[in-house]
Order: C-alpha cells, then structure tokens, then sequence
C-alpha cells in the first residue's frame, strides 16, 4: 500500500469508531543476524484504551514497538490501521498515521528552552530568523492542551525528570495523535511523579486516544491499564482485560518458559563467609542492601531494569563510590576506591557491557594477563616467557577458540572473548568473582561451556555473584538469589524456594500479600473513577529468609 | 606461518599482500612501520636520483643531527598519546628550559645546567598532568595553556634577549661528538633503545597500551590508569626539558623564542609514524621512521635548493598523503581481515540478546 492511500486512511477518520480496533498486529516476526527477537507478535489497541504490554527483559517488547514505528522492518506478518493493511517503513509514515513514541531515555536538549524543545524540528521561520513569538504561543497553546504546567522559558536542563518526562510527552504529541506509545515513562519516576504521569496518561485516554503502555511494574498495570498483553520469547501469550485477571495469572503468562539447558546443579557451597554486605548505600541507586556470599557458592542477583543489579555490581567491585555501609572480605573490612583496589583483595569483574572490558585490538594473550601485572611484573619488567605461558594455559583451561593467542580478540566470538573475561581473573585466581550479565549476547553451546567454567570454579572453591537478564538460567545455576528492586533487597531466596513466580512477584510488586489487588479484582475495580484514585506507593517489603 | 599460505589461498596474491602487511598476525602496528619504511626508502631513491649530495654519509648525519630532539621527545610523546593523552606544551617547554640551561650553565655549569632544565621541563609535565588527569581538563587545551605559559616564562626570565654567552663544556652535547657521531645523534639512538625497551617490556608501557586502547575496560581491569598518563606527562615534559638544554648547547646560546612550532613537528612525525590520535596504538620506531621522513624531505629540498616557503606547503602535502594513503590502505586490509576471518570461522558473530538491535555496520 503507497503512502497516500496511508494519508488518506488517517484524513478520512474523525472520531475514533467506538469498538473497531484501531491497530492490529498479527504474526509479526524479526531476527537480527541470526538473533530472533520476535516470533509471533501479535495484539491489537482500540481507541481510548490503555494497553499494558508486559514482559521480561527480551521477552520482545521493545521490538515490536519499534517495528511499529518505523525503526526497523518486520520479517513478516501484517499490520492493519483501522482494518487496512498497512505498511510503516520510516518514522514519517508512523507519524502520519497518527503514532507517535514516548523513549525510555530522555531526547530533550539540555541548553534549549521548554518552548524552544517543543518546536524544535517544526520551527517556522521568516526570511530564515526563526519566528520565536509565533513558536512560543503554538508552545504554550499545547501545553495548555495538555494541562501540563511547564515554565515555557526555563532551560530544559533545570528540569526535574518528571518534568522532561511531560515535556517529551508534549513534543510527542503534536498534530494529530492517534496511538501513543510510552515506553517505561515511570522508570526513573518517584510515586508522586508517577501519579502525576498516569493522571495526564488517563486524560489522554478519556479523549479518545490509544496507549500503549509498557512497563515492568505490575501495580501500573491495574491502576491505569483497560487491557494487557503478554509476550514471552518473542510471542504473544494472550491479551486480556485488566479488569478480569491478577498479578499471580500474569506473572504464569510472563514465565512459562523452561529453561533449554540441562544442568546438574551440585552445591559446592561452605560455610565460610567470604563477603559481607552491612547496609550498603550508593549515590548511583542502591539502598540499605545487605548480604553475605560462601566459599563456592553462586549467588544469583536479579532485578529488572532499573534495579540497581549492575549498580551493586559496580560498587562492590569499587567502581562506582560508596556511600555508606560496610563491606567485609575475609573477614577484614573493605573500602575499595578503585577496582585495583577491588583486585588486589580478590576480587574481579566481568563487567556488564562486553565492550567495557575487552580491549578489542589487543592480543588474546593482552587480554588475559592485563590485571595480573603484579604477578607477572612485579618490579616493572614484565616477564614475557611467564607472561605468555600464563595466557596459553588460561586460553587451554577454559578452551578459548583461537588460532593462537597472539591473536587480537575481536576476531574471537562473542562467547570467546567472554572466557577470557573470566580467564583475566582465573589467572590470579581471584577468590570472589562479579559477573554482569555475562551469557548476555552468547550463543547457546558457549552458554554450555560457560556454566561448566561456573562449576569448576565453585569446585575450586570460587565465590561466584552473578546477575542474568534471564531468570531461568539464575534459577538454574545460583545456590542463592538476591531479588532486587529499585535498588534495595526485595528477597533472597534459598534454591528451594526458588520459582519465576516467587521472583517475578518479588521483583515487580511490591504488593503485599493481603492487598486486594493481588487477586481477582472485583467489579468496582473496574470502574474507572475507582481506578484513578490510588496509586501504588507502598513500601512493605515483601522479605524472605 | 600457517596463516600466511592460508591468507594467500583465500584472497589472492594483492589482497593477500596487504592482508599480511597491514594486519599480521600481531594486529597492525607492524604493519604500518612496513608502509614507512617503504614511503622512505621511495623519498631516498628519489633524492639520490635528483642530486648525489643527498646519500653522503655526512648529509645523512646532518639529517640525524636535525631531527635528534624531535625523536628525543617523540619517544615519550609516543607513549602518552598511545595511553590516549596529548601534549602540545612541548615546544614552549623547549624554550623555557634553553634559556633556563643557558642561565644555569654560566653561573653553575653544565650538570646543573641539563639537570635544572629536565627537572623544569618535569615540573610543566606534572602541572600538565594535575590539569589533565586531576582536575580533567581537555588535554590539547590544557597542553596549549601551559605551553603559552612556558614561553612566555622563557620571555620573562631573559627579558626577551637570547643569552649568547655559554661555557665551552656545555656545548658538548649539542654539537660534540663522540666516535664519529655527533652527541645529540648518540642520545637520540640510547634513547629511542629506552624507550622501545619501556613500551615493550614493562609495566608502564603495557598500562599506556591498554588505557589508550579502552579507558574503562582498563580502569576495571584493574590499571592504574590515572598515575600511567601522569607518569607519562612528566616525562615528556622532562624530555622537552632536556631536548631544551640540547638546543641551547648547539645553539651556543639560550634563545628564548627557540623551538616555534616544535610541538607540532613531534606531533606530525608521531602520527606519521603511526600512532593513532585515539590512543592505543604507536610505536617509538614508527615514530623515528615518521621524522626520518619529514627530515629527509626538508633536507632534500633544502639541497635542491626549493624556496622555504615552498617547503612548508611541500611538508603540508606530505602529512595530508602519507595518513590518507594509510587509512586507505588500513580500511581496505580491515575488510579484507574480516572477510578471512569471518570465512575461517562459521559461527556467527555474536549479537546482543538484548531488546537493542544490533549496530548495522
């Protein structure tokens, strides 16, 4: 279908049809390089809901809405527009249909004004001088739609998140808007904040407009949201009306999925503390997290995006600053000011972001012996016979693919480069490993091997803290696992209490267990006026053992 | 080696060649000083060919004698710029610390003439390191700033007027020689062996490499990178110190607006010789190379007597196509390494599970 015949579908509406759907997605698939992000999406919206699109990290939220609006091109499957086929290729086509998307991460411009970021991109000019009155009235007048209260002439930069939060919303929409899709807007949001959003998001519906709404926080779903859809894997699980399920039945459609690998868990944990965690407290998002890790044992960190995992990471391993709280190793207390630090009391890192710890162009040799320079320095010379013995035996123990260590490391596999991470540490046998995420990105037999290496090295007795984006595999390989959720503990389980289900409930509620919303919502629930009254700001902790 | 016959087998004789020049089988450092040895040895024929006074042993020397600091000081420079870090202060530091040598040479002599002038030349280093590595300040504007400060400090201590009096021992290492070779040809030959020594072989030139080439992963990895630059820094500074010291010694006197635009002259024969402005990778030969090839095309032109002005446009032209020829030359051999590589090995690269979609390159 040519772009004016889309032109012409959005003209040809005024007031949105009662009951049609104003969007269907049906079999919508895309793989990148190989990688299937989506195999099955399919869901609908109908004017003036608010559709809830929920799923874990991958699940292939993010995908879907950007095959929506035009980011990247499905593989196949269709999308109607009010019953007609139809294709978005570009961001303008989504634009002219009406779509519009609400980023996660902020796109405001710092040094430009409210007004000035609001028509930015549609500034119109006389004799080449941007018309800088005419834009500030057509500013305020969409603010004042909106019934946002903006300081049109402070500079974006002195707002508050929330504030470029509303901002951003208000650049979204502009002209005529038909679908918006706010992709995790309460993430960085207190409650307060968050009350205010989901009030503004709640009028946009009462006008008639579709929302999609995705988020990770439950309690969003049942305060907002008419419908909920669900995606696992890359397919759609089932949509239903908000009104007619409960946390407990969407977390069982978020998980489902059983984990592909087959391990034999064997406990290899001691009793001996290696780390203590008293109070922890960092500027970058951790609250009063306290914990302690055995002698061999993996200790499994999970938490949403946003929870503060790669934050406890980082300042345990001294890379971010410490604000208060205590950390022991061995017994003798630890402030780390730098990962050297961190190092030479035993610890290591294998940081979140690959590329945050490869040094591509260097050797695989390079790689695995950077931050043994105390070993194989240790008076400034260092001793290349040793120096290259230790990095052919790291590469032979943990089976690293290369034509030789000599090589540079880029020309290895993602899961390759990523046993030499590891290796960098096995090298000075580092007591207490820290690994990010470390399967993110690897294909599935590099996974295989790479659960073994966990297995020798708790057998070894190595303390392994490990995070995933996917919970199977944690619930697969840690003895423990601490829940996280913005920044603080929300759990830590034993493995016999381990489940999806416990961890989901524990990661994106924080409902406790008598709240009412938590089962099968009553009729009044329902109602909306009933529903726009409270919003979730519970701090119960729901702690376990 | 295997992965030569290999190569060839793959991507034919031409590619093949460029494949093993410009990756190797040790990244591409190697590879790069093989491209200039290859401009140099093309610049040599083509000036013994246009007159025979260009390949005499005496001319060589000259050519060596001229650019002994440069090389003197691109040895350190070198090492900082591959650990990511610049330093533009060197010609001003030169400056300074020639009209300081020459001061300190006529009333001290001449140990505490070279001495005070490295330990001045250290000094602007370590403050060139507290503004770069401790308050974090853009290193070419920090540098730049020092530099204006050093020479006009050269200006201030002598009033503007050079100190044409210095002791005859002091000129010894200027313009001395020992066994046939010139002073400053010999320290420029002991300090280039230093200094390939300190990159290849010990901490501080692994700590360089490896915080030039990724700064955070370096930082987690455990490096010290902070005290690796401002180690670095102040040595440079030292170096300019002493190649001050040097001039002035050949010189005969302490000229305090010695050294217009040396800066820039290490800088062109340090990126010519290979090291990347982003950091982590560079070589002291690569660099000896780079400078042997501006010194011998100014000395060529020199003997042939081309206008100066016309020499300046000439060493333009020759920075501008001697890096263009090169990245040509690196991105060509990069696909073609890719290509081998991705062909050897039929596992797909690995792409990011996450909800973010692969960077299409």
């Amino acid at each position: 279908m040519s772009a004016s015949d889309d032109r012409e579908a959005v003209v040809m509406t005024s007031a949105p049809v009662a009951m049609g759907e104003l969007l269907s997605l049906s079999g919508i698939s895309k793989s990148y390089g190989g990688v299937t992000a989506l195999v099955d999406g399919s869901f609908d919206v109908r004017p003036g809901e608010i559709h809830a699109l929920l799923g874990e990290n991958g699940a292939g939220k993010s995908t879907l809405v950007k095959i929506l609006v035009g980011a990247h091109h499905r593989d196949s499957g269709t999308i109607r527009w009010r019953g007609d086929p139809v294709e978005i290729r570009s961001f303008a086509d989504a634009e002219r249909l009406g779509i519009r998307l609400v980023y996660q991460k902020l796109n405001v411009i710092d040094d430009l004004t409210v007004a000035r970021n609001l028509i930015l991109g549609r500034e119109r000019s006389r004799a080449g001088i941007i018309d800088l009155a005419e834009g500030r009235r057509r500013a305020a007048s969409s603010l004042a739609a909106l019934g946002i209260d903006l300081d049109l002439d402070a500079r974006a930069g002195s707002l508050r998140v929330a504030e470029k939060q509303l901002l951003e919303i208000a650049r979204a929409l502009s002209g005529e808007v038909h679908l918006l899709i706010m992709d995790e807007p309460t993430a960085s949001l207190g409650d307060q904040e968050v009350g205010r959003l989901l009030a503004l998001v709640r009028r946009l519906r009462d006008q008639g407009m579709a929302i999609v709404f995705i988020t990770h926080k439950l309690e969003e779903v049942f305060d907002v949201c008419d419908r909920v859809t669900v995606l696992r894997d890359g397919r759609t699980v089932g949509s239903k009306m908000v009104a007619e399920t409960d946390a407990d039945d969407l977390i069982a459609m978020m998980v489902g999925r059983r984990f592909g690998h087959r391990i034999d868990k064997q406990p290899r944990s001691t009793d001996r503390v290696v780390l203590e965690v008293d109070s922890l407290c960092a500027d970058s998002g951790i609250t009063d997290v306290s914990f302690s890790a055995h002698e061999g044992e993996v200790l499994g960190i999970y938490g949403l995006l946003g929870s503060g995992r790669t934050e406890l990471i980082r300042a345990l391993f001294g890379a971010d600053p410490i604000g208060s709280g205590n950390v022991v190793v061995n017994g003798r207390p630890a402030r780390f000011r730098s990962p050297r630090d961190a190092r030479d009391r035993g610890l290591g890192l294998v940081p979140e972001d690959r590329a945050s710890g490869v040094f591509e162009y260097l050797s695989v040799a390079k790689n695995l012996t950077v931050s043994s320079d105390d070993i194989l320095a240790p008076r400034g010379w260092v001793r290349q016979g040793e120096s290259k013995r230790l990095a052919q035996r790291m590469s032979d123990t943990l089976r690293i693919r290369a034509k030789s260590v000599e090589v540079p490391i880029w020309q290895l596999s993602g899961g390759n480069q990523q046993k030499a991470l590891i290796g960098r540490w096995l090298a000075r046998d580092s007591p207490i490993l820290l690994m990010d995420d470390p399967t993110s990105g690897i294909d599935v037999g590099a996974k295989e091997e790479f659960y073994r290496i966990i297995d020798d090295l708790t057998t070894r007795g190595t303390t392994v803290i490990m995070t995933s984006s996917e919970l199977p595999e944690l619930l697969a390989v840690s003895d423990r696992l601490i829940v996280l959720r913005e920044g603080r503990i929300a759990g830590i389980l034993d493995r016999s209490m381990m489940s999806q289900e416990r961890v989901l409930q524990l990661a994106m509620t924080d409902l406790a267990d008598g709240d009412p919303r938590r089962t099968v919502r009553t009729p009044d629930a329902a109602d909306p006026d009933s529903r726009g009254v409270t919003v979730s700001a519970g701090n119960e902790e729901a702690d376990e053992g | 080696m295997t992965d030569v016959s290999e190569t060839q087998r793959e991507a034919g004789s031409a590619g093949a060649w460029l494949v093993r020049m410009l990756v190797g089988t040790r990244g591409r450092i190697g590879s790069r000083t093989a491209i200039n040895l290859l401009i140099l040895a093309l610049i040599w024929t083509g000036l013994a060919l246009m007159t025979p006074r260009f390949l005499t042993v005496e001319n060589l020397s000259n050519v060596l004698r001229q650019i002994a600091p440069i090389v003197i000081v691109g040895s350190f420079v070198t090492i900082l710029m591959v650990s990511r870090a610049f330093d533009l202060s060197v010609g001003g530091v030169l400056a300074l610390s020639a009209s300081t040598a020459a001061l300190l040479a006529n009333e001290f002599g001449t140990v505490v003439a070279v001495g005070g002038a490295m330990l001045l030349g250290g000094v602007v280093g370590l403050l060139n390191a507290g503004l770069v590595v401790g308050i974090g300040l853009n290193a070419l504007i920090a540098t730049l700033a020092t530099m204006y400060i050093s020479r006009g400090s050269a200006l201030l201590i002598t009033g503007g007027i050079p100190i044409y009096q210095v002791p005859r021992d002091f000129t010894v290492i200027g313009q001395g020689y020992a066994w046939l070779i010139p002073v400053p040809v010999l320290i420029m030959f002991l300090v280039v062996g230093l200094m390939t020594v300190v990159e290849r072989r010990t901490l501080l030139g692994q700590y360089a490499v490896a915080t030039g080439s990724n700064p955070q992963a370096a930082h987690l990895a455990g490096v010290p990178t902070r005290a690796t630059q401002a180690i670095l820094f102040t040595l440079s500074g030292a170096a300019a110190g002493f190649a001050g010291a040097m001039t002035a010694s050949r010189l005969g006197s302490g000229i305090p607006t010695a050294g217009v635009g040396f800066e820039f002259e290490v800088i062109v024969a340090t990126v010519l010789g290979g090291t990347s402005l982003l950091g982590g990778e560079g070589t002291v030969i690569g660099m000896v190379l780079g400078a042997l090839i501006v010194g011998s095309v100014n000395n060529g032109m020199n003997l042939l007597g081309v206008q100066s002005f016309w020499q300046t446009v000439v060493l333009g032209v020759v920075l501008v196509l001697a890096v263009s020829l090169d990245s040509a030359l690196r991105s060509r051999a990069r696909q073609l390494g890719m290509a081998i590589v991705r062909r050897r090995r039929p596992e797909p690269q690995a792409v990011p599970m996450s909800d973010e979609p692969p960077s299409r390159t």
